[in-house]
């Protein structure tokens, strides 16, 4: 009986396994899966909060410019939805739209549309966050259906980027009778309509989300027929999905290094990186936790920041997380940013001068327990890192080492997302492993290192800081002297230890051509990939 | 019926208790839920209030408890601040595959399960026996997250037999029914596979137990006397009295399966109330959190009800007293 039983089991897998062996692998070399950690349950813009939706938004409602690798003056974007445009003063540009854009639905892309999208933009209500970002634009009117002027209230050298790098348009003739808070729950939202060159195809909420090329993209026809995100919160189970040939891509595959390793079973498959737009560092909370109104007892000392700061050795960390895959850092500038260039050399790592610093700030181990102390106080602080990131737990693991070394007691708090996000916000932590990734423009880092930026938690401030980064964003000429001197001063204040930036290192098919990552939106240009020659 | 009745009530009286005393701790749990928002983009401190007002994070937890049982009771139970949808429409986008995984585990654990335990009580200090608590007891002892993971090594990426991960192949549109059958079916199979490897052994121990308790009574060795064939006293006679003890399991086992596959929901994708409980419960998403707790409470009281009531069914000396 039990024989009979394991027989009719091994034949039933055998039989389902044979059905479905072809299908394991996808059907056809015109599609593409990747394989994403996040769910992703909406792409419509202003209503998508995560990074990953909003990469994939790119691919389905355009711009009226693409970045174009930097923020400032009129080279800031490429021609995407606006075939070229105009200044007509220091406050005012004027867009002519492609009049070969067209909506997925056939109706062309108009003037009115960029209005509504741009006025829904603007609505604080709708949405807060790029209503900030959009503070400076006056007003934005359609001349005729193929021209759009956009009015500035002040003149700044970022006003181009501005206007094209925080807005996707949308589709007024769709949206417009929607009410603004219904929009999220619409049957637009379930099945979007966009200008890119995919469209919408479907989404299995808690599996796959599938787009499809549009042939008739006015930009040109895309290379690759379908793009399948396939949802697998386990980074192993994606690697596996890889391995095995479901998926074809898989994003962030380090760390842990071992992937590398692991990648030559599929000698199809091979490790691509690029700069990314993050920089992970160590954030010092210079205002005691609990209690913002008081400096922090330790670490309010610029001169002990400094210390830890050298005590560390960044080197041996970025090689031991990410071998070549990534950079030391000096700033919150992040390597693939223009003006990640600008930002001075990081400082070298000196345990002796390290130890020397903090002697000469009262802290020495006056009661030989390895520990320094000063006035009867032991260096001793927390290190809050998210249980969530593998790579940062194992980070906090080697810096807690490295500290230790230098005397230091750190204890590791290890903490579940949602409670390290609460614990970050009124500043109830000593240090943090942080990570950060900006947008291309260094305004965009006023935010956390600004003295009222909203995310500053570590409660950092500087006013001759701000004032260069305001500078920098106004000027309009030549704003790198502004940002090298804000980089400086942010780096000589040592707010955070600076780490790294690391590379973004994805595994995909040796067999695509033309593969170009976008730095602000890895997936923006997927669409000009060549196929493969033969199939996978 | 008032035993029924009576029991019913009591299910009840258990689930309203326990959803209370779930609210408070969940809102006792240290975070905020909120801060997740923040994690991509940073929140305004205006965001932040207009959030809190929109979630009513800024009542009084007691006007907050009132609002979530009467919702509860209207089977609203509000919107998820980590997706920002109706938590209803979450759960019942997950539950189905939760129930099929779910309810392929049980089959297997009391069928193949209890078949085994009653083939060991049978054979008891033989060799048969001993393989078999071996490999239970084995299957017991391993990590079900590692498990799945050899199996998805071996299975998927060695020998391309089966899928790595997931519920369905994307691509399967305008495919016929088989074809999809069997797409859903081959993806269930490793999941079902180390789940049922992992938890077959209590179903199995229970069993055996019990049918050696039930092979000793005078009245199965009557029945030999009398002349019945094996099969008749094993199955009719012992393997009857020995049941009412393992159904117990079932109500046991009946929530661990809807909200306690976390691990093999994450090695193989498979997004069931498992996964979205844990991150619910990581991002401290009060009101998802509630809804998959009111769906794990209705469980536990209903599995446990079930049992009673079979229990009762089996045995008449539960139901007069």
């Amino acid at each position: 009986m039990l024989r009979r039983c394991g027989r009719l089991l091994l034949l039933m897998m055998a039989g389902l396994s044979a059905t479905g062996a072809a299908q394991s692998t996808p059907a056809s070399p015109r599609r593409l899966v990747i394989a994403i950690g996040q769910s992703i349950t909406n792409i419509v813009p202003t209503l998508n909060r995560s990074a990953a939706a909003m990469q994939i938004s790119d691919l389905v409602f355009l711009r009226l410019g693409r970045y174009g690798g930097t923020s400032f003056g009129d080279h800031a974007a490429v021609p995407e939805l606006a075939k070229g445009w105009t200044r007509r003063d220091s406050l005012t540009i004027a867009f002519d739209l492609d009049p070969r854009a067209r909506w997925h639905d056939g109706t062309a892309v108009t003037a009115r549309d960029v209005v509504y999208s741009f006025g829904r933009a603007r609505d604080p209500k709708q949405s807060a966050s790029t209503a900030m970002l959009l503070v400076d634009v006056a007003g934005v009117q359609a001349e005729g259906n193929n021209r759009v002027v956009i009015r500035f209230s002040r003149a700044y050298g970022e006003q181009l980027y501005d206007a094209t790098y925080h807005v996707q348009i949308l589709p007024a003739h769709l949206v417009a009778g929607i009410p603004a808070d219904s929009l999220a729950t619409s049957a637009f939202a379930q099945n979007p309509v966009g200008n890119g060159p995919y469209r919408w195809d479907r989404l299995e909420p808690t599996d796959y989300l599938q787009l499809r090329s549009v042939p008739d993209f006015f930009l040109g026809k895309p290379g690759i027929e379908q793009l399948v995100w396939r949802f697998t919160s386990s980074q192993e189970t994606r690697l596996g999905m890889l391995l095995s040939g479901e998926a074809d891509v898989q994003e962030d595959l380090i760390p842990p290094l071992s992937n590398l390793g692991r990648l030559a079973e599929r000698p199809s498959l091979r490790a691509v990186n690029f700069p990314s737009m993050s920089v992970n560092y160590l954030l010092f909370n210079e205002r005691t936790p609990g209690d913002t109104g008081r400096p922090h007892p330790i670490f309010a000392d610029r001169e002990v920041r400094r210390a830890l700061t050298m005590g560390l050795d960044r080197a041996t960390l970025s090689q031991a997380l990410f071998v070549k895959y990534a950079t030391p850092a000096s700033s919150p500038a992040p390597r693939a940013a223009w003006f990640g260039a600008l930002a001075p050399s990081p400082l070298e790592f000196n345990a002796r001068e390290a130890i020397r610093i903090l002697a000469a700030r009262g802290w020495k181990d006056s009661d030989g327990d390895g520990v320094l102390d000063r006035n009867g106080a032991p260096f001793a602080f927390n290190l809050m890192v998210p249980t969530s990131s593998a790579a940062r737990m194992q980070l906090a693991l080697i810096v807690q080492e490295q500290w230790r070394r230098l005397g230091l007691k750190v204890e590791l708090v290890p903490l579940e997302l949602g409670d390290y996000l609460a614990r970050r916000r009124p500043g109830n932590f000593d240090v943090a492993t942080e990570s950060f990734s900006s947008d291309p423009s260094p305004w965009s880092l006023i935010d956390r290192w600004g003295c009222s930026g909203e995310a500053n938690y570590g409660r950092y401030c500087n006013r001759t800081a701000d004032s260069l980064l305001r500078a920098a964003h106004l000027a309009q000429r030549d704003p790198a002297p502004a940002i090298r001197g804000w980089l400086r001063t942010v780096a000589l204040d040592f707010p955070a230890v600076f780490l790294f930036a690391p590379d973004k290192v994805y595994a995909m098919p040796k067999a695509y051509g033309n593969v170009t990552f976008q730095v602000e939106s890895p997936w923006q240009r997927v669409w000009t990939w060549t196929l493969p020659s033969a199939g996978r | 019926m008032t035993w029924l009745a009576r029991r019913a009530l009591q299910a009840v009286v258990t689930a309203l208790i326990a959803l209370t005393l779930l609210f408070f701790l969940v809102r006792s749990l240290p975070g905020d839920p909120l801060a997740i928002l923040s994690e991509d983009r940073p929140l305004t401190s205006a965001q932040v209030q207009d959030l809190r007002r929109r979630y009513q994070l800024d009542q009084p937890l007691g006007t907050q408890f009132v609002a979530f049982m009467t919702g509860a009771l209207r089977g609203d139970f509000g919107t998820s601040i980590q997706y920002g949808r109706p938590v209803r429409q979450l759960v019942l986008e997950r539950l189905p595959r939760t129930i099929l995984l779910g309810a392929v585990v049980l089959l297997i654990n009391f069928t193949l399960g209890l078949w085994l335990g009653v083939q060991q009580a049978l054979h008891r200090g033989r060799p048969l026996d001993r393989l078999l608590t071996t490999l239970s007891l084995a299957g017991y002892a391993m990590p079900s997250f590692w498990l799945g993971l050899m199996l998805v090594m071996a299975f998927a990426v060695r020998w391309h037999w089966l899928p790595a991960a997931g519920a369905q192949d994307p691509g399967l549109e305008g495919a016929g029914i088989l074809t999809i059958v069997t797409d859903r079916l081959r993806h269930l199979l490793l999941p079902a596979f180390t789940l049922a490897a992992v938890s077959i052994a209590s179903s199995m121990r229970y069993q055996r137990a019990a049918m050696m308790d039930a092979l000793r009574q005078p009245y199965v060795a009557a029945a030999s006397a009398r002349g019945l064939t094996r099969r008749r006293v094993v199955w009719g006679h012992a393997w009857r009295s020995a049941l009412p003890s393992v159904l117990t399991l079932f109500g046991l086992w009946l929530p661990i399966l809807v909200v306690g596959a976390v691990f093999v929901e994450q090695v193989f994708a498979w997004q069931g109330i498992g996964s979205l409980t844990a991150g619910a419960a990581a991002a401290r998403d009060y009101p998802l959190l509630m809804g998959s707790a009111v769906l794990a409470t209705a469980a536990v009281v209903t599995g446990s009800f079930l049992s009673d009531v079979l229990h009762a069914l089996l045995d008449p000396r539960v139901r007069t007293g």
